[in-house]
């Protein structure tokens, strides 16, 4: 990260425009807002043509949800990452947001300063975990069976588990990698693993796990 | 109405209950006139009043096959038997036993009520129009025989057809009225259930209404006077905040104690919240019943939140909680002014009386790390009963 390095493009899609109307003015002055919308279908439209390089998505959307634009932009648009932001704190919306693709969730209560961190870290292709979103995907990966098929590939590597513990724990990244004597940037890989084998998994007890609170 | 404008009146309401209570009736009726045209025509066999046998023979093969067709289809697809190709196919076959008698050179009908049935089964199915059409073929087959035969059967003849046409006549004003009355009575139940719909939505709306005003509107009402006090007005609506997801949620916390640890420490820090200007982020991986161990763990767990509250000077404060077959971990961490350990002051004891001295009588352990200028980390673990202990008194 330059200090000349340009202002990241963000894209705001809320269906309260309340709420756009306040990030907007919390952010204006950190980030370029290239537009926003407040339903999927002009979400689409407004991100096909302005291309941000973050997409800040609220989770509950009118016309299918924030998983319908990642579904519908993804594909056909690799480079724009999308970071989740949601009033609500249940399992289902946290764990649907990053299965859909999102490449990290926050609550909407969420500082500025930590909001403008959390674009800049997914802009530059790494995964924002909360200390929430690591609390649910360790529950998320203790539902599944020490020895299970494929266990390797399905669970968490110790590492991996002792990074989202401390994320859990209120830990940043930079406190992680003193804590663990690693570079913060072996953090981010271990952070960026966990978001592979969560969006990935589609076998086995993590979707049954999904399944069961509805998540698809 | 006319005979022809009656084929193309709109489809006859096929999901009213007396219509399918009639249409059983006359299907009834169908099976019934059968066995009579049966009986009938066994009879002008067995007194040998038919020269042609074969014929009455056939005609009561043809309406047995028929009846069987008919039951069939109120069966399976009710609806076909208001098509006009129905219709005339069953008028067919009633015309067929009025004829039938003279074919087979009978000295009287045997048709008995069969034909009758056809006019029933149009009337019901396709109103006066239907009815009236199949009473006006039946009644002309019936007549066409005056010109025929002796008069000893016109008085016979007349009333065959004078009942076809009264009973099509009839039978429609029947199905008309009864339709009606089940139209009314539908429409009464349609507008009752919609105004109980009406009155059960006021009376959430008015719960609602209620409930907000006594939360939200107050704590609004609150954030206006204290709006010099950025922290308090942190602390009121990160209050509001929780106390509206418990009821959106449906389930506030229940007003006991709390049976599970999460709710423990989900409490504890809500207290700590309320008492301390401080918000506490809780994560919680698993659960567990909450006994005595866990209840001491929970308390020590609250005592460093209070702690930080007290000495950190931060407004913000983590608490994770995890809960596997090995034992019960939790870390309360704070980014505050952190101290020595090893220079604890007075002040401090909480952290050695409370937190250590209290896990330790469950065999549990606190760990603190922390410096000055670094924050401060209370590690609180807990071996569970199974793995070697038993923490049960």
């Amino acid at each position: 990260m330059t200090a000349m390095r340009e202002r990241t493009k963000v894209f705001l899609v809320d269906d309260h425009g309340l709420f756009r109307a306040g990030i907007r003015s919390e952010l204006a002055s950190r980030v370029a807002i290239v537009g926003e919308a407040s339903d999927v279908e002009s979400a689409i439209a407004g991100i096909r043509a302005t291309v941000p390089a973050v997409v800040l998505l609220d989770v509950h959307l009118p016309g299918g949800g924030g998983k319908a634009v990642v579904e519908a932009i993804a594909p056909e648009l690799p480079d724009v990452r999308f970071l989740a932001l949601s009033a609500s704190d249940a399992a289902d919306d946290v764990i649907g947001a990053i299965r859909a693709g999102a490449r990290g969730y926050l609550t909407k209560t969420v500082s500025s300063d930590d909001l403008v961190g959390a674009i800049t870290r997914v802009a530059d292709g790494d995964a924002v975990f909360s200390p929430r979103l690591a609390g649910f995907v360790l529950d998320a990966f203790a539902a599944i069976p020490v020895g299970a098929l494929d266990s390797e590939l399905a669970q968490l590597t110790p590492r991996e588990r002792e990074v989202l513990q401390h994320v859990a724990r209120g830990y940043t990244y930079r406190e992680i990698a003193a804590a663990l004597f690693i570079s913060i940037k072996t953090v981010e890989t271990h952070v960026s693993a966990v978001l592979r084998k969560l969006q990935l998994d589609n076998r086995h007890q993590l979707s049954r796990w999904a399944a069961e609170r509805n998540i698809s | 109405m006319t005979v022809n404008e009656s084929i193309n009146v709109s489809p006859w309401p096929r999901d009213v209950g007396a219509h399918v209570a009639l249409r059983r009736v006359v299907v009834g009726y169908r099976l019934v006139s059968a066995a009579w045209l049966a009986f009938l025509g066994a009879a002008v066999l067995w007194s040998g009043a038919a020269g042609r046998r074969g014929v009455v023979v056939a005609t009561i093969a043809v309406v047995a096959a028929w009846t069987a067709v008919t039951v069939a289809v109120a069966v399976r697809r009710p609806s076909a038997f208001s098509s006009p190709l129905w219709i005339a196919a069953d008028v067919a076959v009633a015309v067929w036993t009025v004829l039938a008698p003279e074919v087979a050179t009978s000295a009287g009908p045997f048709a008995g009520g069969y034909p009758f049935s056809a006019v029933a089964l149009a009337a019901v199915n396709r109103g006066f129009g239907g009815g009236l059409a199949a009473a006006l073929v039946l009644a002309g087959f019936a007549t066409r025989r005056l010109l025929l035969t002796d008069s000893t059967l016109v008085a016979a003849i007349n009333n065959a057809a004078l009942l076809y046409l009264l009973g099509a006549g009839v039978i429609a004003w029947g199905v008309q009225v009864l339709r009606d009355g089940e139209r009314q009575r539908l429409a009464v139940e349609a507008e009752l259930s919609r105004e109980r719909e009406e009155r059960r939505r006021a009376a959430e709306r008015a719960e609602t209404a209620a409930h907000l005003h006594d939360s939200v509107l107050q704590t609004l009402a609150l954030l206006q006077r204290r709006s010099a006090d950025p922290v308090e007005v942190v602390t009121l609506a990160r209050r509001q905040e929780r106390e509206l997801r418990e009821w959106l949620g449906g389930s506030p916390r229940s007003a006991g104690p709390a049976t599970a640890l999460r709710e423990a420490l989900e409490g504890a820090a809500a207290e700590v919240e309320r008492d301390h200007r401080l918000t506490v982020e809780v994560v919680v991986v698993g659960d567990a019943p909450l006994d005595d161990a866990l209840s001491a763990l929970a308390a020590a767990a609250k005592e460093a939140l209070v702690n930080a509250g007290k000495h950190a000077g931060v407004d913000k404060v983590s608490l994770y909680a995890e809960v596997d077959a090995s034992g019960a971990r939790v870390f309360v961490r704070d980014r505050g002014d952190g101290f020595d350990p090893a220079n604890a002051v007075v002040d401090r004891r909480g952290l050695r009386e409370s937190i250590v001295a209290r896990l330790d009588r469950h065999g549990g352990t606190a760990t603190i790390r922390s410096a000055p200028g670094a924050g401060t980390e209370v590690a609180l673990a807990l071996p569970l009963a199974g793995s070697g202990r038993d923490l049960r008194p």
